[in-house]
């Protein structure tokens, strides 16, 4: 497993016209995608995310650090570019071209012509599934065409490395399928992903490895696995008089949440499963369900987050 | 020279693609229509006249003479007004609808992407001005049964003009992020464009005994010296004065070749400011 | 480039302007050179247009520096002839396009440096006059203490446009009957688009015919001597010659226009001002510039009219190898022809009356007879009033000499009403056959007698003038006793 991106020190200030009043979007972020993964990109709105891909795309300038893709300093050469693929956020592409038209455009922007293009763009819009629309207009799209259209112009030149922002943002449940289905196939095509979201779910389902941005650094980053590692369980039960749960609260069993009258019930992680059901039995709980839990990468961005705005504010 | 043509082969198709949409502008088209309305209206406005040649004495061209007038006024107006409105507003827009982060994220450099843009925008213009003389030319030969070559000559100077106003006026636009500001700037460069003549006028009248007269007299005289100034450019009207049939005039042809090299300098001129503006510009 | 991009981008930003300003400067000497020469071609149409130039010295005192230093260049390339009597070859080459770029060659030459230089400096100080037509406001800008906002200048180059609304209210006025309103409108509006040739052809047809309608004859004694124009001038007349002034103005503007000469010659000259020499002088010039078909023929009706026989019958025939079986040129062809052979016929008889020895005299009736005889064929091979009344003024003419007056003067009465055109010819006859043949004349005829006693004398005219005018009608008088 090779390096395709990889970040030293990157900064990004934004100097105000008033002194002292400088924002950073970015602080000394090091950052390293590997080849054929699935990299997570997360962070609230104004964390920095788009800052940083945009830095890798050149189209601002680090104010400190480095950037080196495919092992290359200089990103704005050729090769790095030939095996980039961009899908901005929200981008908007002309209405009065046809689908085809949009990817040969593109097409022609990396030297493409001729018979190799339209095989390219044949094959792009099957990937994306979009072959049927190819010769209508973009008005005529959807939103869920629009953004397949979009990732199709990104693979255009069938780069490594795709930089997708926000790629399932403001799509219906069943677009949102249909992209995951996509972007899972191009990984394990070998692929180099590199999503930018806040639609945590989503990534959740398909993702490698996370990396948590908030203010402009890195909080937590790790392969989902390792960044998931709260694991325990609950118990569920019909209900529970305030002096069994004082009693269970003692044993260090927390209640988390009521469902529908019922009341679920959180093992801490050190606590044996059958000693937690043997207290249950105790207090005569009755006893719905009993079930395994595993932090979601929501609530560890959550928890991430709020440590760091508790950090701050101290 | 395949590296050449490999460097100009992606500005030019981003060229095309500029020139696709910017044809389908509805504020392009609107200009265009209204200014084709005025040399129409141009027909009926000679109807003002009641032809006073009652008893034969003088035949007259007034109303040919009108429509000329008009027309050559229109093309100007309304061919300026689109050239400032489609050089403001096509990097602006790009930026805008983040096509220019799809497209500069290819192996496209920014150098060939304004390349590109600037010269879509003049394809644009020119086909925009093609149009409207290319009516013109059939309202005159309607009227006056005679091929008025002399208005393609008139048409060339008016499209360097439209040049140097369209280099500027992308100038502002690579630093502004919407195109109202440019689209501003670009009448201001033509407003001034039109009265640095005045200059000339402020350093003369300047005194030189007063130490601020005379810093306000320099400035002026300097200004005068390096801003383009598109009065030079009037020779676009008087050329039309001129007797078609016969050949131009020697001084005229030489006054052509050395007003675009005139138009060419400050067009340069405003295309690199564009590309030192844009070269480090942080999208 | 890599390595320094501000200080590159920068040098390239600067030798860009520079190429511009250099430039620019490099059209400014090109539009000076270009106003001097529209300059000197308004002072060389002028040279031709025989104004009274007090108020414009200066430029003439300068053209003629330049004509002076073009003479020996131009005069050797000239046709012979083309230069008229007292003219500079710098005019003559002027009229039509054909020396245009040996001239502004000329004008841009060092040999010419220091007179363009004094062109500049006179027209920044305001000192010239023919500068109406200059187009370019780099070389205006800068005229001293006249306020020195070039009107080239307003309306951003729109100015035609302006001119072309101006003249739209010149033409309401003219509905309105508003007429005094006109006259300064017209010429704003020429002011503005000093190749409006339109707006002086309609402006001068207004002043000459419609505003001049209304106006009664003034009787010589009340009229006004003007030095400029060398004419009395009655309420009529003044305008004309407003009209006249405005036309040249509009010469001075556009010299390459042949319909502004024709209209200066035609309908003003001829026209109005009863003033045959200069309408040949005028519609000449129309002629050798690019013209419609008509014009030659009205040059030729002038000549006739001028008394310039031989020069109206060459340019008839002219037309007749241009224009093959031309009834009207074929007609005037044979017209001419009779009245040569009439005119050759008047002069044998006087010749024979001055000769004292008799045979002298004998040959000189010889001729007389067979130049009568000549023109007599000649009408009676054409058949239409023209040659019936001249053949009635021959056979009138014939009477008299026998001494039946009253039979001639009815042979031309009746003569007089059958050809309208001939009418007046016939009635100087008439009067004249009455003197000799002292019959009493009518009302009218010595209404006509007193109206051209007192013609030669106008308030206000000079002495000198008034001597020369009577001596002439004297001379006149004594012709016909």
């Amino acid at each position: 497993m090779s390096v395709v991106i990889e970040t030293k020190g990157l900064s990004k200030i934004y100097e105000s016209s008033f002194r002292g009043q400088d924002v950073y979007a970015l602080k000394e972020l090091d950052l390293t995608v590997n080849s054929g993964e699935i990299f997570a990109y997360l962070g609230p709105n104004g964390s920095g995310k788009t800052t940083t891909i945009k830095m890798l795309l050149g189209l601002i300038f680090p104010t400190a650090g480095s950037i080196e893709i495919l092992g290359l300093k200089d990103i704005a050469s050729a090769k790095v570019r030939q095996n980039i693929g961009y899908l901005p956020e929200g981008a908007y592409y002309p209405d009065f071209l046809r689908g085809e038209e949009i990817l040969r455009f593109y097409g022609q922007l990396y030297g493409l012509s001729g018979k190799k293009l339209e095989t390219r763009i044949s094959e792009v819009l099957e990937e994306v599934g979009m072959t049927h629309a190819r010769r209508r207009m973009l008005r005529g799209y959807s939103k869920g065409m629009r953004q397949r259209i979009g990732l199709a112009q990104a693979l255009i030149s069938d780069p490594q490395i795709l930089i997708l922002d926000e790629p399932t943002t403001g799509l219906d449940p069943i677009a949102r399928k249909e992209m995951r289905d996509i972007l899972a196939r191009l990984r394990d095509r070998g692929k180099t992903l590199m999503i930018s979201s806040h639609e945590l779910l989503e990534v959740e389902l398909i993702s490698d490895r996370a990396g948590i941005l908030y203010q402009g650094e890195v909080q937590k980053i790790g392969t989902i696995d390792e960044l998931l590692t709260d694991r325990d369980l609950t118990i569920e039960v019909e209900s529970a008089s305030e002096d069994v749960l004082g009693v269970l609260a003692e044993k260090g069993i927390t209640p988390e949440d009521r469902v529908e009258g019922k009341l679920i019930l959180r093992v801490p992680n050190d606590m044996n499963s059958y000693d937690a059901l043997n207290i249950c039995k105790e207090q005569q709980l009755n006893l719905v369900a009993v079930a395994p839990r595993r932090e979601t990468l929501e609530e560890l961005f959550v928890r991430t987050v709020g440590e760091a705005q508790n950090r701050s504010t101290t | 020279m395949s590296a050449v043509v490999d460097y100009f082969r992606g500005p030019w198709h981003i060229a095309v693609f500029t020139w696709r949409e910017g044809i389908r502008k509805k504020t392009l088209v609107g200009f265009l229509i209204l200014s084709l309305l005025v040399i129409f209206a141009s027909f009926f406005m000679s109807s003002f006249l009641n032809q006073t040649t009652g008893g034969g004495q003088v035949e007259t061209e007034i109303d040919g003479k009108l429509i000329k007038d008009i027309c050559v006024a229109t093309i100007s107006i309304f061919g300026m007004l689109i050239t400032i409105f489609i050089s403001a507003s096509v990097v602006p827009n790009e930026v805008e609808n983040k096509v220019v982060y799809t497209v500069l994220s290819k192996p496209v450099r920014r150098m060939q992407y304004l390349l590109g843009k600037f010269l879509g925008v003049q394809m644009i213009v020119l086909a925009n001005l093609a149009l409207m003389t290319a009516l013109f030319l059939i309202a005159i030969y309607v009227r006056q049964d005679e091929f008025p070559k002399l208005l393609l000559w008139s048409a060339l100077l008016t499209y360097f003009e439209f040049l140097v106003v369209s280099a500027f006026t992308f100038a502002i636009s690579c630093s502004a992020t919407s195109a109202v500001l440019p689209t501003i700037g670009g009448l201001f460069i033509y407003l001034i464009g039109n009265l640095t003549e005045y200059l000339k006028d402020v350093s003369l009248r300047s005194d030189e005994s007063d130490a601020v007269h005379a810093i306000i007299g320099h400035v002026a005289e300097a200004l005068h010296k390096t801003l383009p100034n598109l009065q030079k450019f009037s020779i676009k009207t008087e050329i039309l004065d001129l007797n078609p049939g016969a050949p131009l005039p020697a001084h005229v042809y030489e006054q052509i070749p050395n007003l675009i090299i005139y138009g060419l300098a400050y067009a340069v001129s405003g295309y690199v400011i564009a590309y030192w503006v844009f070269r480090r510009k942080e999208l | 480039m890599k390595k320094y991009p501000n200080l590159t981008l920068a040098a390239i930003v600067f030798v860009a302007v520079a190429i511009g300003s250099i430039q620019g400067q490099r059209l400014d000497r090109l539009f000076e050179a270009e106003a001097f020469l529209q300059w000197i071609a308004a002072a060389g149409a002028n040279e031709r247009l025989d104004m009274d130039e007090t108020e414009a010295t200066v430029d003439l005192a300068l053209y003629s520096q330049v004509a002076d230093a073009t003479e020996s260049v131009l005069a050797p390339q000239l046709a012979d002839g083309a230069i008229e009597e007292g003219h500079s070859a710098l005019s003559a080459a002027l009229e039509t396009g054909e020396y245009d770029d040996e001239i502004y060659r000329m004008v841009k030459s060092d040999e010419l440096a220091p007179m363009r230089e004094d062109f500049l400096a006179k027209l920044r100080g305001g000192e010239l006059r023919y500068t109406q037509n200059l187009s370019y406001a780099a070389v205006m800008s800068g005229l001293e203490g006249k306020g020195s906002v070039s009107i080239f200048n307003l309306f951003f180059g729109f100015r035609k446009v302006a001119a072309n609304f101006v003249w739209l209210q010149v033409d309401r006025y003219w509905h309105a009957g508003l007429l005094h309103r006109m006259i300064p409108l017209m010429k704003t509006c020429v002011l503005l688009d000093p190749n409006f040739v339109d707006a002086y052809l309609l402006g001068a047809w207004h002043l000459g015919y419609n505003v001049t309608a209304n106006l009664d004859y003034t009787p010589y004694p009340l009229r006004q001597w003007s030095e400029k124009h060398q004419a009395c001038l009655g309420d009529q007349e003044t305008y004309y010659y407003i009209a006249v002034d405005f036309l040249k103005d509009g010469i001075r503007n556009n010299p390459r226009n042949y319909k502004i000469y024709f209209d200066l010659g035609y309908s003003m000259y001829r026209e109005k001002l009863n003033d045959p020499e200069n309408a040949v002088k005028y519609l000449t010039y129309a002629v050798r510039l690019p013209h419609e078909r008509w014009v030659p023929r009205m040059l030729y009706i002038s000549l006739e009219e001028n008394g310039q026989y031989d020069k109206a019958l060459e340019g008839w025939q002219e037309n007749l190898t241009r224009f093959e079986n031309h009834e009207v040129s074929m007609r005037f062809v044979q017209r001419l022809k009779g009245l040569i052979a009439e005119r050759s016929a008047e002069e044998a008889k006087n010749a024979a009356r001055a000769a004292t020895d008799p045979s002298e005299k004998e040959a000189h009736m010889a001729d007389y007879r067979k130049y009568t005889a000549e023109a007599l064929e000649i009408w009676n091979g054409m058949s239409e009033p023209y040659s019936e009344a001249r053949k009635l003024r021959l056979e009138a003419i014939a009477r008299a000499d026998q001494g039946y007056y009253l039979e001639a003067v009815s042979l031309l009465d009746k003569a007089r009403f059958d050809a309208g055109s001939l009418f007046e010819e016939f009635s100087d006859l008439i009067i004249e056959f009455k003197l000799v043949g002292d019959l009493p004349l009518s009302v009218s005829e010595r209404k006509q007698m007193i109206r051209e006693e007192e013609s030669v004398a106008c308030q206000g005219m000079p002495e000198s003038v008034q001597q020369e005018r009577l001596a002439a009608l004297e001379a006149e008088r004594a012709v016909r006793h």
